[in-house]
């Protein structure tokens, strides 16, 4: 299968005084039509500058692409001028935020702002456009959507704005749906309903999902694929059955040691030795050497690149074999 | 009668505030009325009647040519509202536009606006008015437009530093991943939102800027004879002030008071905008 994109040895860097930050190291990733893949990792591993990348939303004057490429439904996104991207956005791939609080224009209206992007993208009458808000807005749920359009983001709560949002970013047919940590805002029983909105909406749809997240709990519930980055790479990725049940990377392992574990509540909480290398001056060879209990001296010298261990699941480490 | 409820605890809450708002709509409504409430017509000559102490006929007395001073403010008021609200205006308008502009582009543009900004703040306003208008042309409309040009600044550098922190905000960079070109981004989420401060701004403007025109009328760069205007009227009662005190000070004291009327309406705004002030 044709895949709906895929980025290959995208590197991406950002000037600044003192030099310039390897914020994203050689990213391979492939999507495919109507998958769930989750891109889990901590702050500042470059996720969702990846979902940035794709949206050509990189900060003009600081980010730089200097390798690599974006290819969406087999066409080239690098280089693209902003308003072939301006089609791109909220037609073909949109989305979410992790903040629904703040993602609607306080000022207006909840219907405006829909109608708005479907009569940008689908070129509809203001009426057309209001029956289909109406009807985006009872597709994701919301009860009452004649008077929710009515309303301003104010009156609607959390859960509400991100439903709101996701009938706005799927309203125009996007095949791709960006969610940058969609429910870390939100509380557990709402996040449960959301992720579950966003399955089943998608699943109808088509759309494929790149989910990002600091929650394996939530890309266990609803991806597919997950792929785990570290310091601007990705270092495994794989089906989540296996990634998460069978890790293979030594970071894997030790992002999900760090798990709390309800049945053993009494004992302490594992944590990571070390802390996020400095991206100016990134550790050579694997950067996770430096915090790598199975560290050896290729580890410091050579960069790992992905290599099959089981099928569709890849790792980028040299002391993989070692530990399978 | 909530409404009267409301209205009774607001004036004791913010009696300022009410004060300035009752003279802003007393004097809009005596500048509205101005043919059907002035005793005289301000233009018809009475060479009888000449320097006239306020009497029974002549409420607030006459000026050199007989004409009634009263009826001559009242007028009067039309031109101080239209010089305030239109220098606000234009002011507002263009500041709004250049300063979202400048703010959302940011990099040279935006350099290139604001150190042109700075240079028309290093002069001072008054000087830079005066020259402007006199180089337009000493007319009413022209001291306007000049008075606006000055204040163009402080608007831009108002509407700037809100834009920088609206396009970081959340919803803005959403608008951006829907697809929304930049002059929609401008129009419809950096405007809407950078607005509060702009009418606060303004309603304090409206004061300063009555005050301004006045004083270009006075030096005799605004309104032209025989337009009654408070500034002119006080330029020409200056001479006579030491014998017939009346002809330049009560246009004075409308100045005064309609200033006093938009400033204290203005900290009133700020003061319910800001939530600081709020609990």
């Amino acid at each position: 299968m044709e895949p709906l994109l895929k980025i290959s040895d995208l590197h991406v860097g950002f000037l600044n005084y003192a030099g310039v930050a390897r914020v994203l190291n050689g990213i391979d990733l492939e999507l495919f039509p109507g998958e769930f893949l989750g891109l889990v990792g901590e702050s500042g591993s470059g996720k969702s500058l990846t979902a940035n990348a794709v949206l050509g939303l990189l900060p003009a004057r600081s980010a730089v692409i200097s390798k690599g490429s974006i290819m969406f439904e087999g066409k080239e996104l690098i280089g693209r001028s902003e308003k072939e991207f301006q089609g791109l956005r909220g037609k073909k791939i949109s989305m979410v935020f992790q903040e629904p609080m703040n993602a609607l224009n306080p000022s207006y209206k909840i219907g405006k702002q829909m109608v708005e992007i479907l009569k940008l993208h689908k070129g509809l009458s203001n009426k057309e456009a209001k029956a289909e808000a109406v009807r985006w807005l009872t597709q994701v749920h919301i009860q009452n959507p004649e008077k929710v359009v009515k309303e301003y983001p104010y009156e609607l709560s959390g859960g509400m704005r991100q439903r709101v949002l996701l009938a706005m970013a799927l309203s125009c047919g996007s095949q791709l749906l960006l969610a940058d940590e969609p429910t870390t805002a939100l509380d557990v029983t709402i996040q449960a309903q959301i992720l579950r909105l966003m399955k089943e909406t998608a699943d109808q749809l088509g759309t494929s999902v790149l989910l990002i997240t600091h929650d394996l709990a939530v890309v266990a519930q609803t991806c597919q694929r997950v792929a785990v980055m570290y310091c601007g790479n990705i270092v495994e990725i794989g089906p989540v059955t296996k990634v998460l049940h069978e890790p293979c990377h030594p970071y894997t392992k030790a992002l999900l040691k760090a798990l709390p574990n309800p049945d053993h509540s009494e004992t302490e909480l594992q944590s990571i030795p070390g802390s996020v290398p400095n991206l100016l001056t990134p550790p050579a060879g694997c950067r996770f050497h430096p915090r790598c209990d199975l560290v050896e001296k290729t580890c410091m010298e050579l960069r790992p690149q992905l290599t099959t261990v089981s099928e569709n699941h890849y790792v980028a480490c040299w002391r993989e074999e070692d530990h399978v | 009668m909530a409404q009267f409820r409301y209205l009774r605890y607001f004036t004791k809450r913010y009696p300022l505030t009410v004060t300035g708002a009752v003279i802003i709509f007393l004097v809009v409504m005596v500048s509205l009325a101005a043919p059907l409430v002035s005793p005289h017509n301000p233009y018809t000559l009475n060479l009888t009647d000449r320097l006239k102490p306020p009497g029974s006929i002549y409420l607030l007395g006459t000026d050199e040519l007989g004409r009634d001073i009263l009826s001559r403010i009242i007028y009067g008021a039309r031109l101080s509202l239209l010089a305030g609200v239109g220098i606000v205006g234009i002011a507002g308008l263009f500041g709004i536009v250049i300063g979202s502009v400048s703010g959302l582009l940011g990099g040279k543009v935006d350099q290139a606006v604001m150190r042109l900004m700075d240079i028309m703040l290093a002069f001072p306003s008054l000087v830079l008015a005066l020259a402007l208008s006199a180089a337009l042309g000493a007319n009413f409309r022209n001291s306007i437009l000049a008075i606006a040009i000055v204040k163009i600044p402080v608007y831009v550098r108002l509407v700037r530093g809100q834009a920088l922190s609206i396009k970081e905000r959340q919803f803005v960079k959403a608008a951006q991943t829907f697809g929304a070109p930049k002059v929609w981004i401008i129009s419809r989420h950096i405007i809407p939102n950078c607005l509060a401060p702009v009418v606060v701004q303004a309603t304090l403007g409206i004061g300063e800027a009555i005050l301004i025109a006045a004083t270009l009328s006075f030096i005799g760069l605004g309104a032209q004879p025989p337009a009654a205007e408070w500034g002119a009227m006080v330029s020409m009662g200056r001479i006579y002030l030491l014998d017939q005190w009346w002809y330049a000070s009560f246009p004075g004291i409308a100045i005064f008071i309609t200033v006093i009327g938009f400033n204290l309406f203005g900290d009133g705004v700020r003061d319910m905008l800001d939530p600081r002030f709020r609990n």
